[in-house]
């Protein structure tokens, strides 16, 4: 039975908020430095992932995820723990990213171009897994910006719910309904895609 | 409020983050529309499926990102703002009661109004008269300042020597050259038959 099964998850309290990272935030509080490289450690590559997915191109993802941690550094002391430092530092780097889209609105639309560019001449060695990967590349892009961003918040970067909720600014209830609905379209396309 | 049908997909991802609440009606659902199973299944196939689409990007050299970061920020831990401005709090006291001490110094009330509350004590601070010395045109008196119970009492720009009882004359009134000129007198109305009493026998102490 399947109930039975998921007995162990049913157990856990729902509004309990378990944060690795609180520990450290308040280590670096106290003034204990090595506790902030640790936190990078831990979270540059889901946040260069996420910048990246914004601005779609290498280099400039790692200069914002600098930006990011730069920020974040100097915000660390007046963290207050109202949401868990994972989705503190995603929120910093959704707004860095947004500025530096902002700012290079002009020279986006070039990079852009570029990037697809070398996205539409992979190596010999990724073709073969590539065709579903790029179907379903395709069909999250269609997906509507909310969707989207849950969407990718939830299976890219492999957040809960409740900092799904924090990031798409809506409650938790809405980030799921979101979440249905954007599974459910990438079906649709998918299937319509696989259908022709 | 979500339908049982729209918390499928967060059900097949993740029950543990469901309310207890949620569960129940989505088992429930799944137990009375066996067809509802096949879609958790296919939901889980597009989840497993997107989990695994392969970044398409050349990720940095994370040790040297982290370098980079490290030399950026710098070692030291900043302060939090309170912190850094916690020395603004003494400054600004001391700043405000200079600021106090200044007005209350420079600045004495003109209009102030004799209650019967300020009776008491009554006092006459008298500057020094002008040297009679000076040539004409004479300088205009100073402002005569006066005390009761501590409360600055203005009598306006008034001769101190007006003020000034003469001993010499017993006859003299206060409506003369006596204590005070006349026109201040509004303020003797104020006062309580306590209060008058008392400044009335300072008078006489004054005038014997």
């Amino acid at each position: 039975m399947e109930s039975v099964a998921l007995a162990p998850l049913l157990a856990r309290p729902v509004t309990e908020i378990i944060d690795p990272d609180r520990e450290l935030a308040e280590r670096f509080r106290t003034g204990d430095r090595d506790a902030f490289d640790q936190i990078v450690r831990r979270h540059q590559k889901g946040v260069w992932r996420l910048v990246r997915r914004y601005l779609r191109n290498d280099a400039d993802s790692s200069d914002v995820t600098q930006q990011v941690f730069v920020r974040a550094f100097k915000g660390l002391v007046s963290f207050r723990g109202q949401s868990s430092v994972r989705s503190w530092l995603y929120r910093i780097a959704i707004n860095c990213s947004l500025s530096w889209i902002r700012d290079h609105r002009h020279e986006t639309a070039s990079e852009i171009a570029e990037d697809a560019l070398t996205e539409a001449h992979p190596g010999p060695e990724r073709i073969a897994g590539d065709q579903d990967n790029a179907q379903l590349r395709a069909a999250i892009a269609q997906l509507p910006p909310k969707q989207k961003l849950v969407l990718e918040l939830r299976v890219f970067d492999d957040l809960s719910f409740r900092e799904v909720a924090e990031l798409a600014e809506c409650s938790e209830n809405t980030a799921k309904v979101n979440f249905h609905y954007a599974v459910k379209r990438l079906r649709d396309i998918l299937g319509g895609t696989r259908g022709d | 409020m979500a339908t049982d049908e729209e918390l499928l997909t967060a059900y097949v991802d993740g029950v543990g983050e469901l309310s207890p609440d949620e569960r129940r009606r989505v088992e429930q659902t799944l137990t009375s529309a066996p067809e509802l199973r096949a879609e958790a299944d296919a939901i889980r196939d597009v989840l497993a499926k997107s989990r695994a689409i392969v970044p398409s990007t050349n990720e940095p050299d994370w040790s040297a990102l982290e370098r980079q970061i490290r030399e950026t920020v710098g070692p030291v831990v900043p302060l939090p703002w309170w912190r850094r401005t916690r020395w603004l709090a003494p400054v600004g006291a001391l700043v405000t009661t200079a600021a106090i001490a200044l007005v209350w110094l420079h600045h004495v009330p003109a209009d102030h109004a004799f209650t019967p509350r300020d009776a008491g004590t009554l006092a006459l601070a008298v500057p020094t008269a002008p040297s009679v010395a000076a040539e004409p045109p004479a300088p205009a008196p100073a402002p005569t300042t006066m005390y009761i119970d501590g409360q600055v009492i203005d009598l306006g720009n008034v001769d101190p020597e007006k003020l000034l009882i003469d001993d010499a004359d017993p006859d003299d009134t206060a409506d003369g050259d006596g204590l005070l000129p006349v026109t201040d007198y509004g303020w003797v109305d104020g006062l309580d038959d306590k209060a008058m009493e008392r400044a009335e026998r300072w008078l006489a102490r004054k005038k014997g």
